[in-house]
Parts: C-alpha cells; structure tokens; sequence
C-alpha cells in the first residue's frame, strides 16, 4: 500500500500500457477452506472467505450470528439506507472494531455518469464530495477508520484516474482514515480490472462474479451479464499483482450444482467463487435469518 | 455527468404500468422556473422506474423496490444567492405507508427537526422529509452555515407542490411513550425481526439502563396468517435458543431467549402479533404488551 504514490499521467500511462506484472501474493482458497482468514490482495488485511453484505438488512441480529460463526469482513455503504446501515454496523462493532474488517463505499458520480466528474466545477468538488462522503462514515461506524473505502459503482477508468479522486484516497490512506482503496463495479469489469491493476494504484475491487457469468436480481429483476473468458484473465492477472478482489453477486446467478452434489444450491455457489484463488472474499447480501443460516454453511464447509 | 432524457421511456412504462392518472406525474411536481424563486436549475431532471433505480442508487435500490417504489426524478438546483447546489430526489413511493416506510428506515434519530413535510429534519449537508406518497432528499455537497436557511427555503417550495401532509401510521399510537427513543419509530415492509416471514411491521426502539429494547406490532392480513407467523417464530426461538414460558395473554403468547436476540415476549390476538425483543424484565414486558393490546383496536383503524 505504500507504493501507491503516482500521478494521473502515470496511471493513465500504466492502465494503457497493460499489465506489468507483479510478485504473486500466496492467498488461500479453495472450497472448505474458506473459513481461513485470506489476505485481502497486498493489503494485508485478514477477511474470511465469506463476508457479510449489510446493504439490505438493519436488523442486527443478523449481522451479530454471522459475526458470531466467524465471518470478519462487512460490506456497507454511506448510500445504503441513508447512512444508517452503516451506523447499524458501527454500534455492533463497538468493543470487537480492531477484530472486523469494515468495507464502505463512497459516491463520487450522481445519476449513473460514466466518465466521472464532467466539469470543471464539479471537479473542483470531488474532493469535498469525497471528504463529507468519509467523514461522515466514520461518525456513522463511529471509528477513525475504514478498512477499505471504495468508489461506489464506477463504470469507466475514467474515472479511477481522476487526479482529484486519487489525491483524495491517497491522502485519506497517509492520515490514516483508510487502510486500503478501491472501486465497486457492476459492468465494464474486466476494462476496470485491467485499469486498476495496470495503474498500481487502486488496492482492491469489488465485482460481479459467479459460476453463470450473469445475474438476475431477485429483488428488482436487475440483470447483467461478463465475457467469463475476459474476466477471469484479468482476474488471473489481477491475483498474481497482488489485488485484492470482493465478488458481489454470488448467488445472483442461482443455485449452482457441483458434480458432488445431488441437488444445486446457494451454498455450493458461494463456494464455487471462493474456489478461484484471486477472489478473496465473497461478500453476500443478506436479508433475513434463513439466508444468514445457509450462507453460513459455507463456512463450516458443508 | 451525462444526462440523457427518459421522458419518452417513462411515459411509456407509466402507461404500461397503468398508473393511475390521479397521481401527477413526477414530472408536474418539479416547481417551475417561477416557483423555484432564488433557484436555479443546473441539472435537468432524470427519471427513474423500478428497472433502472439500480443506475441511479446502485445497492440501495432493493431497499426501495421493497417499499413499493413506482418512480423517482433527480435534478440538481443552485442557490442565487449563497451558490449552495442541492440534488434534489422525489420518490414516488405509491401510497403514504411505503413513503413513511423507506423515509423510516433511513431517518437519522439525531437529525434537527423542520417544518418540511411530514416529520421533516435536516442534518449539516442535507434535508428530508415525507409527504403524502412521497419521499424528498434534498443533499448539499457539503456543509455550509446558511445550508439549514436555504436547504429549509427549498424544502418548502417542493412541499407546496405536493399533496396534503400526512400524519405517521395510526398504530404508532398503541405503542406505549414512557423511554420510547426519538424519532425510531419504523415501518418495515418485509424481514421483520430479520424473518423471512414477517412482514408489515412497526417497530419503535426504547432506551433501558445498558442500552435499547425493541417493541414490535405485526398487521397480517387475517388471524390465520398470524397464528402461522406466530407459530413459525417460535419454532424459530426454540430452535435458536429456548421458551421458557407460556404465559397467558392475548390468544397466544410465549416468553424466551433466541441467540443473537436475547429476552423475548411474544403474542398474538387476531390478526396481530407483538411483543418486546431485548428486555430483561418479564413483567415490565408483559405490561407493554397486554397495554398494547388494549389500544390496538382503537388505533388501527
């Protein structure tokens, strides 16, 4: 994390230039071992293979039986419920902060623009944009940090080479108020990915993956789909450079049915990201008790 | 930022959607360039609609399609006066509960109360508030000393675009006031309690010695479908942690401990089930509930 020190021009000129090539990170993974702790890219940061989505529950419970059967790693957003599912997490947190990985997100683009920041004022404000963004975390978490701050839902490089955007983190990281930054994405993946890891900036993603390359939200239909080829390339790529990589959508793509196995399940599709050794942590939105139950199963490997 | 119009789109999915001419489309709730006195719009208005609310708000949108969102537009004005910018959201939520109920789950207890809307409050970059079927985000980008000034003028010229106010869901009133918590009252649509099963409940947190309890009220939609609630949810305490009495209120009750919940008393009468999550005092529980009881007839109405 601490060779992140580079321009935009320098960014731009290494996304561009491709992969560079790095030392290969020794990351754990593989099925039934996912309640290993797995070193989160070069980051150093310690998650559990599964990881507790937080963005569609304040119901605490949950959240507390999760912790409670050994998942460390939180995913949640200044976005989700208006800030309040991150004060849901930070008042559960409170005396266990140093044992729990916290994962945020921050909202640089308004209304799905793909290149970022678009004007001159607007740039001038990223910045701030970003600054209330965390600041406001952390009251929130009620913690002087965020393990991982990601830029919420980039689509385009554009904007991971933002002078401003990368200003920000990098100064957010050597005060101390983020351990590691990144991006979240729901399309445009492998572009992202290969930007990311070519530019040597950004520490971790997280993105869309699982076994049918697609997903269809159950909750509002919402559907995407990757070039699994192209993806996984970048993702081989991106685990020998030492990123750090958060699947999202692992059970969006349905049951999956392991050739072991009679029937199909959610379980064994959780299980089937957490195979690929450059996923790190598969972080599944949990709603109610009974998803909790059965995403749990993945770690005591059942 | 790119925006693109969607006018066309939506009107045709308001059409397919059969949305009843009544409601005003959001677009006639957008104040005009004359009502908008001392703003001016920098961004014109994008809509959305449950397919796309994902583009706008990313992972928070199943949050919203739970409520029963219908549709949303996002514009962004700046003050002539102090050049404070606002993005401004209106969700059409289809009917007061819902707009009540995402405007719940997201208010911040500690928030400054206004006179925007219905249970208006601001905090230092932003304003909120619920009216009628709607629900309205107004967000600086950052905090500023005349934010609560102008952010409050902007609130008010919205309002006088939208319906009547309404008033918080009538059940609240039979929960009991003594140690409720300000302004946490909640109404969730689904995963009440985090249970699959249980939906359309009101929840309004209370402060004890070492820290909060909960008092909940299920609505089903008859007596049959909440004697099975009930009886689903103690097959959910016994096999979670343990019953340790069956005490005698309402048609059916039960007391007990479910890991990760803690104490728990719980009743059914007719088409309703209720009870008290993380009290450790049986008898102060039970008197919550049976007075509850007693008012929910009055009240639900």
């Amino acid at each position: 994390m601490g060779e992140n020190t580079i321009t935009r021009k320098e960014f731009l000129k290494r996304s561009t230039a491709g992969f560079l090539g790095c030392s290969l990170m020794a990351i754990p993974g593989g099925e039934g071992r996912s309640a290993e702790l797995r070193v989160l890219g070069k980051t150093g940061i310690k998650v559990s293979g599964l990881g507790f989505g937080a963005s569609r529950t304040m119901e605490q419970a949950l959240l507390k039986t999760a912790l409670d059967a050994g998942v460390n790693f939180i995913d949640t957003g200044r976005g989700y419920f208006n800030g309040r599912n991150e004060v849901m997490v930070g008042e559960l947190i409170k005396g266990i902060r140093k044992n729990i990985v916290v994962q945020t997100k921050a909202r640089v683009t308004r209304g799905g623009g793909d290149d970022g920041p678009a004007t001159s004022q607007t740039r001038q404000r990223v910045s701030e944009t970003l600054n209330t963004s965390l600041s406001q975390s952390l009251k929130a978490l009620d913690s002087d940090y965020v393990d991982i701050l990601l830029l919420h839902g980039v689509t385009s490089p554009a904007i991971l080479g933002h002078e401003e955007v990368m200003s920000f983190l990098e100064k957010a990281k050597k005060s101390g108020r983020i351990r590691a930054c990144g991006f979240s994405a729901h399309s445009n993946q492998a572009e992202l990915i290969r930007a990311a890891v070519a530019g040597r900036f950004y520490d971790v993603a997280m993105i869309a993956y699982n076994h049918r390359g697609a997903y269809d939200h159950s909750n509002s239909g919402r559907h995407g789909e990757w070039d699994k080829g192209a993806l996984d390339a970048e993702l081989e790529k991106a685990g020998k450079a030492g990123f750090g990589v958060v699947a999202m959508k692992t059970c969006s793509g349905g049951p999956y049915k392991p050739p072991e196995e009679a029937k199909p399940s959610l379980r064994a599709a959780i299980q089937w990201v957490l195979r690929h050794d450059y996923v790190q942590v598969a972080a599944v939105a949990m709603g109610n008790m009974e998803e909790v139950k059965e995403n749990l199963q993945v770690l005591r490997g059942k | 930022m790119k925006r693109r119009s969607l006018l066309l789109p939506l009107a045709a999915i308001l059409s397919m959607a059969g949305l009843s001419a009544q409601h005003p489309a959001l677009s006639t709730l957008i104040p005009t360039v004359a009502e908008l006195a001392g703003f001016q719009i920098t961004e014109a208005a994008q809509y959305y609609h449950a397919g796309n609310l994902w583009n706008y708000i990313d992972g928070g949108a199943p949050g919203y399609l739970a409520y029963g969102f219908k549709q949303a537009a996002a514009f962004t004005v700046v003050h002539s006066a102090d050049r404070l910018e606002f993005v401004v959201d209106i969700y059409d939520m289809g009917d007061a509960l819902n707009a009540f109920g995402i405007y719940s789950t997201e208010r911040a207890p500690e928030g400054t109360a206004t006179n925007a809307g219905s249970e208006g409050y601001r905090t230092e970059n932003a304003l909120f508030f619920w009216q009628d079927r709607y629900y309205v985000k107004i967000v600086g980008y950052a905090a500023a000393p005349t934010m609560a000034a102008t952010s409050a003028k902007l609130a008010a010229i919205l309002s006088r675009k939208l319906p009547a106010r309404g008033s918080p869901p009538r059940l609240f009133s039979a929960f009991p006031q003594e140690g409720r918590v300000p302004h946490s009252e909640r109404f969730l649509a689904r995963d009440v309690l985090g249970q699959q099963f249980l939906r359309n409940g009101y929840i309004v947190e209370y402060a004890k010695k070492d820290g909060k309890y909960r008092v909940f009220l299920i609505r089903a939609a008859n007596a049959a479908e909440a004697r099975q609630n009930f009886q689903q949810y103690r097959k959910f305490v016994e096999s979670n942690g343990a019953i340790s009495a069956r005490p005698r209120i309402g048609e059916e009750a039960f007391a007990g401990r479910a890991s990760a919940y803690g104490a728990l008393l719980v009743a059914r009468q007719e088409r309703y089930m209720l009870g008290v999550v993380g009290l450790d005092d049986p008898d102060a529980a039970t008197a919550i509930v049976v007075a509850m009881l007693s008012k929910i007839p009055e009240s639900h109405e």
